[in-house]
């Protein structure tokens, strides 16, 4: 994992962790700082993938890198996200998902694939709660929850690396780029 | 967009979690409709039980993930699952 997700990924735990003895409920801003900096930490994960995957891995071209990334949106990634959080790829881009020499027909999402996408969706959705309303009620199992299950989708999405696993991460980092939507949606 | 009654909703949670290790400690389920400052809808299902202190993090991982796939085969609008405790 690059160094910028994972240090927020331990920045959210330690918000979290107690000095021994410490007992009660956490500060509520803890708990909330915790909720979302995990989902800032699934969301640079995404845009350091796409950047790697499409501009390039080299060192030399980090730069680049970080110039296409600030394309990308919170909506847009969620959207392409979406396409993929079912058990077959949304019919609307199917296509675009279907490995050379495969048959016509529904195209299974890769497991890691589909965990994350519903990983993220999840924490935006907390985040929202998190950051902007107050009224909304977040525990501290919802905020080490949500800490652990980014560190889980981030750590399988990793370890995918069959030529067909990699295969689906390029469409989906390119689906990101486009927002989740293809020209011939119309 | 697909999405159903939250009557229909709500017993489907209840199917889905009666005989999960945690379904003796859940009081009551609500669910809220919502959308976040993305302009995406999302649906709250609010689980308030009774204590979750002896309940480590990841068993609760295969009941959340039961109730996300049982609500996204019925409603397009994502069911992001949280723990409150029962007044």
């Amino acid at each position: 994992m690059a160094k910028y997700p994972q240090e927020l990924l331990h920045a959210s735990r330690r918000l979290l962790a107690r000095r021994t003895g410490q007992r009660g409920k956490l500060p509520s801003a803890r708990i909330r700082r915790s909720i979302s900096t995990s989902y800032y930490a699934l969301f640079h994960f995404l845009l350091d993938e796409v950047g790697k995957r499409l501009v390039g891995a080299h060192n030399d071209l980090r730069r680049r890198r970080h110039i296409f990334i600030r394309t990308l949106t919170h909506a847009g990634l969620k959207a392409a996200l979406e396409r993929v959080r079912g058990r077959n790829v949304d019919a609307i881009v199917e296509d675009f998902f279907r490995a050379p020499g495969t048959p016509t027909g529904s195209v299974v999402v890769p497991l890691f694939a589909q965990n994350l996408a519903r990983a993220f969706s999840d924490a935006q959705a907390k985040r929202h709660d998190a950051d902007y309303d107050l009224n909304k009620q977040l525990s501290e199992r919802d905020a080490s929850r949500l800490n652990r299950r980014v560190f889980r989708v981030i750590a399988a999405w990793q370890a995918a690396n069959s030529p067909a696993d990699r295969d689906f991460k390029h469409a989906l980092c390119l689906l990101m780029v486009l927002r989740g939507q293809l020209r011939q949606q119309g | 967009m697909k999405q159903a009654d939250f009557s229909v909703l709500k017993k489907r949670v209840e199917d889905v979690t009666h005989d999960s290790p945690v379904g003796d400690r859940i009081k009551n389920i609500v669910l809220e409709a919502d959308r976040d400052d993305e302009g995406s809808d999302f649906l709250r299902v609010i689980l308030e039980v009774s204590s979750l202190d002896d309940v480590q993090d990841a068993d609760l991982d295969p009941v959340v993930d039961s109730i996300e796939t049982a609500l996204l085969e019925l409603d397009d609008r994502f069911p992001s699952v949280r723990f409150a405790d029962a007044a």
